[in-house]
Protein backbone atom coordinates (compact mmCIF):
# COMPACT_ATOMS: atom_id res chain seq x y z
CA UNK A 1 0.00 0.00 0.00
CA UNK A 2 1.26 3.47 -0.77
CA UNK A 3 1.78 6.29 2.31
CA UNK A 4 0.20 9.48 2.46
CA UNK A 5 3.71 11.17 1.98
CA UNK A 6 3.96 12.38 -1.54
CA UNK A 7 6.22 13.88 -4.07
CA UNK A 8 6.02 17.30 -1.99
CA UNK A 9 6.65 15.39 1.06
CA UNK A 10 9.43 13.92 -0.13
CA UNK A 11 11.47 17.25 -1.81
CA UNK A 12 10.90 19.12 1.21
CA UNK A 13 12.68 15.90 3.17
CA UNK A 14 15.48 16.19 1.61
CA UNK A 15 15.92 19.59 0.94
CA UNK A 16 15.90 19.74 5.22
CA UNK A 17 18.64 16.56 5.04
CA UNK A 18 20.67 18.93 2.58
CA UNK A 19 20.47 21.84 4.89
CA UNK A 20 22.18 19.93 7.52
CA UNK A 21 24.89 19.26 5.72
CA UNK A 22 27.81 20.46 6.77
CA UNK A 23 28.90 22.43 3.79
CA UNK A 24 31.37 25.27 3.37
CA UNK A 25 31.77 27.71 -0.25
CA UNK A 26 30.77 27.10 -3.26
CA UNK A 27 29.30 23.58 -2.04
CA UNK A 28 27.33 25.28 0.62
CA UNK A 29 26.33 27.70 -1.88
CA UNK A 30 24.80 24.51 -4.77
CA UNK A 31 23.38 23.36 -1.58
CA UNK A 32 20.94 26.35 -1.25
CA UNK A 33 20.79 26.37 -5.31
CA UNK A 34 19.47 22.39 -4.99
CA UNK A 35 17.20 23.57 -1.91
CA UNK A 36 15.46 26.47 -3.59
CA UNK A 37 15.18 23.46 -6.69
CA UNK A 38 13.35 21.52 -4.06
CA UNK A 39 11.15 23.79 -2.83
CA UNK A 40 10.06 24.25 -6.50
CA UNK A 41 9.52 20.89 -7.32
CA UNK A 42 7.06 21.01 -4.06
CA UNK A 43 5.21 24.21 -5.03
CA UNK A 44 4.55 23.20 -8.38
CA UNK A 45 3.28 19.54 -7.24
CA UNK A 46 0.84 21.23 -4.81
CA UNK A 47 0.13 24.00 -7.47
CA UNK A 48 -3.57 24.31 -9.21
CA UNK A 49 -3.40 23.15 -12.72
CA UNK A 50 -0.77 24.43 -14.80
CA UNK A 51 -1.95 23.15 -17.82
CA UNK A 52 -4.50 25.71 -18.71
CA UNK A 53 -1.80 27.80 -20.60
CA UNK A 54 -0.90 24.93 -22.90
CA UNK A 55 -5.09 24.48 -23.61
CA UNK A 56 -5.33 28.16 -24.50
CA UNK A 57 -2.23 28.17 -27.23
CA UNK A 58 -4.34 25.17 -28.68
CA UNK A 59 -7.33 26.79 -28.95
CA UNK A 60 -5.81 29.79 -30.23
CA UNK A 61 -3.79 28.36 -32.72
CA UNK A 62 -5.25 25.11 -33.70
CA UNK A 63 -2.04 23.24 -33.09
CA UNK A 64 -1.23 20.17 -31.65
CA UNK A 65 -0.15 20.53 -28.03
CA UNK A 66 3.28 20.22 -27.98
CA UNK A 67 3.85 22.70 -30.66
CA UNK A 68 1.30 25.38 -29.91
CA UNK A 69 3.12 27.58 -27.79
CA UNK A 70 5.63 28.04 -30.77
CA UNK A 71 3.08 28.73 -33.15
CA UNK A 72 1.31 31.44 -30.85
CA UNK A 73 5.08 32.71 -30.66
CA UNK A 74 5.36 32.75 -34.47
CA UNK A 75 1.48 35.02 -34.33
CA UNK A 76 2.97 37.39 -32.49
CA UNK A 77 6.46 38.17 -34.87
CA UNK A 78 4.50 37.77 -37.42
CA UNK A 79 2.30 40.56 -36.88
CA UNK A 80 -1.05 38.82 -37.06
CA UNK A 81 -1.38 38.48 -33.58
CA UNK A 82 -1.25 42.31 -32.07
CA UNK A 83 1.20 41.74 -28.42
CA UNK A 84 -0.81 44.76 -27.07
CA UNK A 85 -4.27 42.46 -27.35
CA UNK A 86 -3.05 39.51 -25.28
CA UNK A 87 -1.31 40.67 -22.63
CA UNK A 88 -4.12 40.47 -20.03
CA UNK A 89 -4.55 36.77 -21.05
CA UNK A 90 -0.94 35.99 -20.67
CA UNK A 91 -1.20 37.46 -17.00
CA UNK A 92 -2.60 35.12 -15.00
CA UNK A 93 -0.67 32.22 -16.82
CA UNK A 94 2.87 34.44 -15.97
CA UNK A 95 1.41 35.14 -12.50
CA UNK A 96 0.49 31.29 -11.95
CA UNK A 97 4.34 29.83 -12.96
CA UNK A 98 6.16 32.78 -11.23
CA UNK A 99 4.05 31.78 -7.58
CA UNK A 100 5.98 28.14 -8.36
CA UNK A 101 9.17 29.31 -9.35
CA UNK A 102 9.52 32.43 -6.96
CA UNK A 103 6.58 33.42 -4.54
CA UNK A 104 8.88 35.92 -3.20
CA UNK A 105 9.50 37.85 -5.86
CA UNK A 106 8.34 41.34 -5.39
CA UNK A 107 6.90 41.68 -9.21
CA UNK A 108 4.69 38.84 -8.24
CA UNK A 109 2.55 41.43 -5.42
CA UNK A 110 3.17 44.35 -7.48
CA UNK A 111 1.50 42.57 -10.39
CA UNK A 112 -1.36 41.68 -8.49
CA UNK A 113 -2.03 45.48 -7.15
CA UNK A 114 -1.69 46.83 -10.31
CA UNK A 115 -4.32 44.50 -11.79
CA UNK A 116 -7.71 46.22 -13.13
CA UNK B 1 47.79 24.01 -5.82
CA UNK B 2 50.29 22.69 -8.29
CA UNK B 3 53.93 23.72 -7.96
CA UNK B 4 54.73 24.31 -11.65
CA UNK B 5 51.96 27.07 -11.21
CA UNK B 6 53.31 28.59 -8.26
CA UNK B 7 56.86 28.47 -10.12
CA UNK B 8 55.85 30.23 -12.96
CA UNK B 9 53.62 32.23 -10.99
CA UNK B 10 56.87 33.54 -8.79
CA UNK B 11 59.09 34.41 -11.83
CA UNK B 12 56.50 36.13 -13.94
CA UNK B 13 55.48 38.23 -10.59
CA UNK B 14 59.90 38.71 -9.68
CA UNK B 15 60.13 39.84 -13.94
CA UNK B 16 56.61 42.36 -13.80
CA UNK B 17 57.98 43.93 -10.12
CA UNK B 18 62.00 43.74 -11.10
CA UNK B 19 62.03 42.50 -7.13
CA UNK B 20 62.35 39.19 -5.76
CA UNK B 21 58.74 37.68 -5.46
CA UNK B 22 57.93 34.58 -3.15
CA UNK B 23 54.37 33.09 -3.92
CA UNK B 24 52.70 31.90 -1.07
CA UNK B 25 49.90 30.46 -1.85
CA UNK B 26 47.11 30.39 -5.47
CA UNK B 27 43.14 29.61 -4.33
CA UNK B 28 40.96 29.16 -7.17
CA UNK B 29 38.10 31.47 -7.58
CA UNK B 30 35.74 30.41 -9.95
CA UNK B 31 37.17 28.28 -13.00
CA UNK B 32 35.47 26.64 -16.07
CA UNK B 33 36.71 24.01 -18.72
CA UNK B 34 38.21 27.24 -20.45
CA UNK B 35 38.54 30.23 -18.11
CA UNK B 36 39.83 30.55 -15.18
CA UNK B 37 40.53 32.83 -12.06
CA UNK B 38 42.38 33.11 -8.98
CA UNK B 39 43.44 34.75 -6.08
CA UNK B 40 47.85 34.93 -5.60
CA UNK B 41 49.03 35.56 -1.73
CA UNK B 42 52.32 36.57 -2.66
CA UNK B 43 55.64 38.13 -0.65
CA UNK B 44 57.40 41.31 -1.72
CA UNK B 45 60.69 40.51 1.30
CA UNK B 46 58.37 41.05 4.11
CA UNK B 47 55.69 42.67 2.85
CA UNK B 48 52.29 40.48 1.85
CA UNK B 49 50.77 41.57 -1.59
CA UNK B 50 47.73 40.03 -2.96
CA UNK B 51 46.91 39.38 -7.05
CA UNK B 52 44.64 37.93 -9.34
CA UNK B 53 45.40 35.67 -12.25
CA UNK B 54 43.28 35.71 -15.07
CA UNK B 55 43.51 33.54 -17.83
CA UNK B 56 41.95 31.55 -20.62
CA UNK B 57 43.03 28.00 -21.65
CA UNK B 58 43.30 28.48 -25.39
CA UNK B 59 40.42 26.21 -26.66
CA UNK B 60 36.41 26.50 -26.01
CA UNK B 61 36.97 30.40 -25.99
CA UNK B 62 34.95 31.64 -29.01
CA UNK B 63 32.24 32.38 -27.29
CA UNK B 64 34.29 35.20 -25.46
CA UNK B 65 33.79 38.85 -27.03
CA UNK B 66 37.92 39.75 -26.40
CA UNK B 67 41.19 37.97 -25.30
CA UNK B 68 42.04 38.72 -21.88
CA UNK B 69 45.24 40.64 -23.21
CA UNK B 70 42.23 43.14 -24.73
CA UNK B 71 40.83 43.27 -22.35
CA UNK B 72 43.76 44.04 -19.74
CA UNK B 73 44.92 46.92 -22.19
CA UNK B 74 40.96 48.34 -21.83
CA UNK B 75 41.29 48.18 -18.40
CA UNK B 76 44.66 50.13 -18.51
CA UNK B 77 42.73 52.38 -20.78
CA UNK B 78 40.16 52.90 -18.64
CA UNK B 79 42.17 53.20 -14.98
CA UNK B 80 43.79 56.68 -16.73
CA UNK B 81 40.86 57.71 -17.69
CA UNK B 82 39.49 58.11 -14.07
CA UNK B 83 37.41 54.78 -13.89
CA UNK B 84 38.06 52.45 -10.26
CA UNK B 85 38.98 49.43 -12.23
CA UNK B 86 41.90 46.83 -10.73
CA UNK B 87 45.25 48.17 -11.24
CA UNK B 88 47.15 45.43 -14.32
CA UNK B 89 50.21 44.27 -12.95
CA UNK B 90 51.69 42.33 -15.64
CA UNK B 91 49.99 41.31 -19.11
CA UNK B 92 51.06 37.51 -19.87
CA UNK B 93 53.89 36.79 -22.63
CA UNK B 94 54.74 33.58 -23.84
CA UNK B 95 57.84 33.43 -21.93
CA UNK B 96 55.44 33.59 -18.79
CA UNK B 97 54.09 30.17 -19.86
CA UNK B 98 51.10 30.74 -17.99
CA UNK B 99 48.63 31.23 -21.18
CA UNK B 100 46.67 34.00 -22.06
CA UNK B 101 45.58 36.39 -19.78
CA UNK B 102 46.70 38.88 -16.90
CA UNK B 103 47.72 39.48 -13.64
CA UNK B 104 46.08 42.31 -11.69
CA UNK B 105 45.74 43.99 -8.19
CA UNK B 106 43.61 42.34 -5.34
CA UNK B 107 40.79 44.70 -4.67
CA UNK B 108 39.20 43.90 -0.92
CA UNK B 109 35.63 44.20 -0.83
CA UNK B 110 32.35 42.75 -1.34
CA UNK B 111 30.66 41.53 -4.33
CA UNK B 112 27.65 39.81 -3.58
CA UNK B 113 25.22 42.44 -3.88
CA UNK B 114 22.57 41.20 -1.02
CA UNK B 115 24.96 41.68 1.18
CA UNK B 116 25.99 45.58 0.05
CA UNK B 117 22.45 46.18 -0.75
CA UNK B 118 21.02 44.98 2.59
CA UNK B 119 23.40 45.02 6.02
CA UNK B 120 23.26 48.51 7.47
CA UNK B 121 26.83 48.41 8.13
CA UNK B 122 26.53 49.27 3.70
CA UNK B 123 24.10 51.98 4.52
CA UNK B 124 26.96 54.87 3.83
CA UNK B 125 28.39 53.11 1.07
CA UNK B 126 24.57 53.00 -0.57
CA UNK B 127 24.22 56.71 -0.19
CA UNK B 128 27.44 56.84 -1.85
CA UNK B 129 26.98 54.70 -4.90
CA UNK B 130 24.79 56.69 -7.22
CA UNK B 131 27.08 59.76 -7.88
CA UNK B 132 29.56 56.84 -7.70
CA UNK B 133 28.50 54.88 -10.28
CA UNK B 134 27.30 57.90 -11.99
CA UNK B 135 31.01 59.41 -12.11
CA UNK B 136 32.07 55.50 -12.99
CA UNK B 137 29.65 55.66 -16.31
CA UNK B 138 30.12 59.38 -17.37
CA UNK B 139 34.17 58.50 -17.02
CA UNK B 140 33.92 55.43 -19.37
CA UNK B 141 31.24 56.82 -21.30
CA UNK B 142 34.12 60.03 -22.15
CA UNK B 143 37.17 57.89 -23.05
CA UNK B 144 38.81 58.98 -25.93
CA UNK B 145 38.05 56.28 -28.10
CA UNK B 146 41.71 56.48 -29.92
CA UNK B 147 43.04 55.50 -26.45
CA UNK B 148 41.53 52.20 -26.60
CA UNK B 149 42.21 49.14 -28.29
CA UNK B 150 39.69 48.21 -31.24
CA UNK B 151 36.46 46.89 -30.38
CA UNK B 152 33.07 45.63 -31.69
CA UNK B 153 30.82 48.68 -32.48
CA UNK B 154 27.62 47.05 -31.02
CA UNK B 155 24.42 49.19 -31.49
CA UNK B 156 21.11 48.96 -29.06
CA UNK B 157 19.20 47.72 -32.52
CA UNK B 158 22.24 45.23 -33.00
CA UNK B 159 22.49 43.80 -29.88
CA UNK B 160 18.60 43.56 -29.94
CA UNK B 161 19.01 40.96 -33.07
CA UNK B 162 21.77 39.31 -31.47
CA UNK B 163 19.27 38.28 -28.22
CA UNK B 164 17.03 37.47 -30.61
CA UNK B 165 19.24 34.92 -32.86
CA UNK B 166 19.96 33.26 -29.58
CA UNK B 167 17.15 33.03 -28.53
CA UNK B 168 15.84 31.40 -31.43
CA UNK B 169 19.01 28.97 -31.29
CA UNK B 170 17.73 27.69 -27.91
CA UNK B 171 14.09 27.43 -29.07
CA UNK B 172 12.60 30.43 -27.69
CA UNK B 173 9.15 30.19 -28.01
CA UNK B 174 8.15 32.67 -24.98
CA UNK B 175 5.23 34.60 -26.19
CA UNK B 176 5.94 37.95 -23.87
CA UNK B 177 9.52 37.34 -24.77
CA UNK B 178 8.02 38.02 -28.65
CA UNK B 179 5.99 40.78 -27.67
CA UNK B 180 9.12 42.92 -25.82
CA UNK B 181 11.58 42.18 -29.36
CA UNK B 182 8.33 43.67 -31.46
CA UNK B 183 8.41 46.57 -28.90
CA UNK B 184 11.96 46.90 -28.34
CA UNK B 185 12.54 46.91 -31.99
CA UNK B 186 9.91 49.96 -33.18
CA UNK B 187 11.86 51.83 -30.33
CA UNK B 188 16.08 51.38 -29.96
CA UNK B 189 17.17 53.63 -32.31
CA UNK B 190 21.14 53.50 -33.23
CA UNK B 191 23.64 56.06 -30.89
CA UNK B 192 23.85 59.13 -31.84
CA UNK B 193 27.25 59.63 -30.69
CA UNK B 194 28.77 56.09 -30.04
CA UNK B 195 31.29 55.79 -26.93
CA UNK B 196 32.89 53.39 -25.09
CA UNK B 197 30.09 50.84 -23.37
CA UNK B 198 31.12 48.45 -20.51
CA UNK B 199 28.33 46.17 -21.23
CA UNK B 200 28.11 44.24 -18.25
CA UNK B 201 27.85 47.21 -15.31
CA UNK B 202 25.63 46.33 -12.76
CA UNK B 203 25.77 45.02 -9.33
CA UNK B 204 27.27 41.71 -8.57
CA UNK B 205 30.36 43.22 -11.23
CA UNK B 206 31.11 45.94 -8.51
CA UNK B 207 33.16 45.43 -5.72
CA UNK B 208 31.97 47.38 -2.67
CA UNK B 209 33.10 48.96 0.62
CA UNK B 210 32.06 50.54 3.66
CA UNK B 211 32.45 53.67 1.86
CA UNK B 212 31.14 52.57 -1.54
CA UNK B 213 32.49 51.76 -4.75
CA UNK B 214 36.02 50.22 -4.88
CA UNK B 215 36.34 48.99 -8.58
CA UNK B 216 34.10 48.30 -11.64
CA UNK B 217 35.02 44.31 -12.51
CA UNK B 218 34.32 42.10 -16.13
CA UNK B 219 35.01 44.29 -18.45
CA UNK B 220 34.88 41.48 -21.14
CA UNK B 221 31.28 42.73 -22.88
CA UNK B 222 33.06 46.29 -23.69
CA UNK B 223 32.03 47.85 -26.84
CA UNK B 224 31.62 51.05 -28.76
CA UNK B 225 27.74 51.86 -28.79
CA UNK B 226 24.91 53.47 -27.01
CA UNK B 227 25.72 55.04 -23.42
CA UNK B 228 21.85 54.28 -22.48
CA UNK B 229 22.65 50.38 -22.24
CA UNK B 230 25.19 50.71 -19.10
CA UNK B 231 22.44 52.68 -17.28
CA UNK B 232 19.61 50.71 -18.52
CA UNK B 233 21.04 47.27 -17.54
CA UNK B 234 21.95 48.80 -14.46
CA UNK B 235 18.95 49.42 -13.77
CA UNK B 236 17.48 46.44 -14.91
CA UNK B 237 14.96 45.09 -12.12
CA UNK B 238 17.23 41.80 -12.06
CA UNK B 239 19.96 43.44 -10.51
CA UNK B 240 18.25 45.54 -7.89
CA UNK B 241 18.01 42.06 -5.69
CA UNK B 242 14.45 42.93 -4.81
CA UNK B 243 15.37 46.22 -3.42
CA UNK B 244 13.12 47.73 -6.44
CA UNK B 245 11.92 50.81 -5.02
CA UNK B 246 15.85 52.11 -5.77
CA UNK B 247 15.89 51.29 -9.65
CA UNK B 248 19.26 52.07 -10.31
CA UNK B 249 21.15 48.98 -8.83
CA UNK B 250 19.06 48.44 -5.90
CA UNK B 251 20.78 51.81 -4.49
CA UNK B 252 19.62 54.80 -6.30
CA UNK B 253 16.77 56.79 -8.11
CA UNK B 254 16.26 57.32 -11.82
CA UNK B 255 16.70 61.36 -11.13
CA UNK B 256 19.05 61.61 -8.79
CA UNK B 257 21.23 59.20 -10.84
CA UNK B 258 20.96 61.21 -14.27
CA UNK B 259 21.64 64.47 -13.01
CA UNK B 260 24.94 63.63 -11.40
CA UNK B 261 25.79 61.38 -14.48
CA UNK B 262 25.15 64.90 -16.22
CA UNK B 263 27.21 66.95 -13.60
CA UNK B 264 30.22 64.49 -14.37
CA UNK B 265 30.30 65.34 -18.07
CA UNK B 266 27.72 62.71 -19.07
CA UNK B 267 25.00 63.40 -21.72
CA UNK B 268 21.57 65.02 -20.51
CA UNK B 269 18.93 61.89 -20.41
CA UNK B 270 15.45 61.86 -19.06
CA UNK B 271 14.61 58.93 -17.25
CA UNK B 272 11.96 57.89 -20.05
CA UNK B 273 14.85 57.60 -22.46
CA UNK B 274 16.84 54.96 -20.41
CA UNK B 275 13.27 53.15 -20.25
CA UNK B 276 13.37 51.05 -23.51
CA UNK B 277 17.18 49.88 -22.09
CA UNK B 278 15.63 48.58 -18.75
CA UNK B 279 13.27 46.60 -21.12
CA UNK B 280 16.02 45.30 -22.77
CA UNK B 281 18.24 44.21 -19.69
CA UNK B 282 15.35 42.35 -18.59
CA UNK B 283 15.16 40.95 -22.18
CA UNK B 284 18.54 40.04 -22.00
CA UNK B 285 18.86 38.50 -18.62
CA UNK B 286 15.65 36.31 -19.55
CA UNK B 287 17.26 35.47 -22.60
CA UNK B 288 20.59 34.21 -20.91
CA UNK B 289 18.37 32.37 -18.14
CA UNK B 290 16.51 30.37 -21.21
CA UNK B 291 20.61 29.91 -22.59
CA UNK B 292 21.91 28.85 -19.21
CA UNK B 293 19.06 26.24 -18.94
CA UNK B 294 19.85 24.75 -22.55
CA UNK B 295 22.84 24.26 -21.53
CA UNK B 296 22.02 22.05 -18.69
CA UNK B 297 19.47 20.19 -20.66
CA UNK B 298 21.57 19.22 -23.90
CA UNK B 299 24.74 18.28 -21.19
CA UNK B 300 27.21 20.71 -22.39
CA UNK B 301 27.20 22.59 -18.57
CA UNK B 302 25.03 20.75 -16.46
CA UNK B 303 24.71 21.74 -13.16
CA UNK B 304 21.87 22.63 -10.00
CA UNK B 305 22.83 25.79 -10.29
CA UNK B 306 21.65 26.29 -14.39
CA UNK B 307 18.61 23.87 -14.02
CA UNK B 308 17.38 26.56 -10.73
CA UNK B 309 18.52 29.22 -13.44
CA UNK B 310 16.01 28.06 -16.03
CA UNK B 311 13.23 28.79 -14.09
CA UNK B 312 14.05 32.28 -13.60
CA UNK B 313 12.51 32.85 -16.76
CA UNK B 314 9.15 33.37 -15.27
CA UNK B 315 10.63 36.65 -13.09
CA UNK B 316 11.43 37.97 -16.58
CA UNK B 317 8.42 37.47 -18.05
CA UNK B 318 6.77 39.35 -14.89
CA UNK B 319 9.00 42.19 -15.19
CA UNK B 320 8.20 42.54 -18.81
CA UNK B 321 4.57 42.02 -18.45
CA UNK B 322 4.73 44.86 -15.57
CA UNK B 323 6.65 47.20 -18.19
CA UNK B 324 3.96 46.55 -21.26
CA UNK B 325 0.80 46.64 -19.64
CA UNK B 326 1.69 48.96 -16.46
CA UNK B 327 4.89 50.88 -17.11
CA UNK B 328 8.22 51.71 -15.60
CA UNK B 329 9.00 48.72 -13.26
Amino acid sequence: MRSDIDIADLAEAVAAFIGELPLKGRQAFHAKVAQNALAIVAREHRAPDLADERAFYVERTGADPAHARAAFCRRIRDGSLKGEDVLAELEPFILARLAVDNPKFPTLARLKEARP
Amino acid sequence: MSETLCAALASCLSRAKSAEVEVVSVTALSGGAASESYAVDAKIGSDGQRFVLQRSLGEGELARTMSRATQARLQLAVEAAGVPVPPIVHILEPLDDLGEGFIMTFIDGETLAPRYLRDPRYDAARQAMTGQTAHALAATHAIDRDTLPTLQRLDAPAQLAALRDTYDEVGGSVPIFEIAFHHLGARLTPAEAPVLVHGDFRSGNLIVDTDGLCAVLDWELAHIGDPRLDIGWLSTNTWRFGNWEKPVGGFGDRQAFLAAYAQAGGARFTPEEILPFEMLGSLRWGVMCLQMAAAHLDGSAASVERAAIGRRVSETEADLLYMLRYGPL
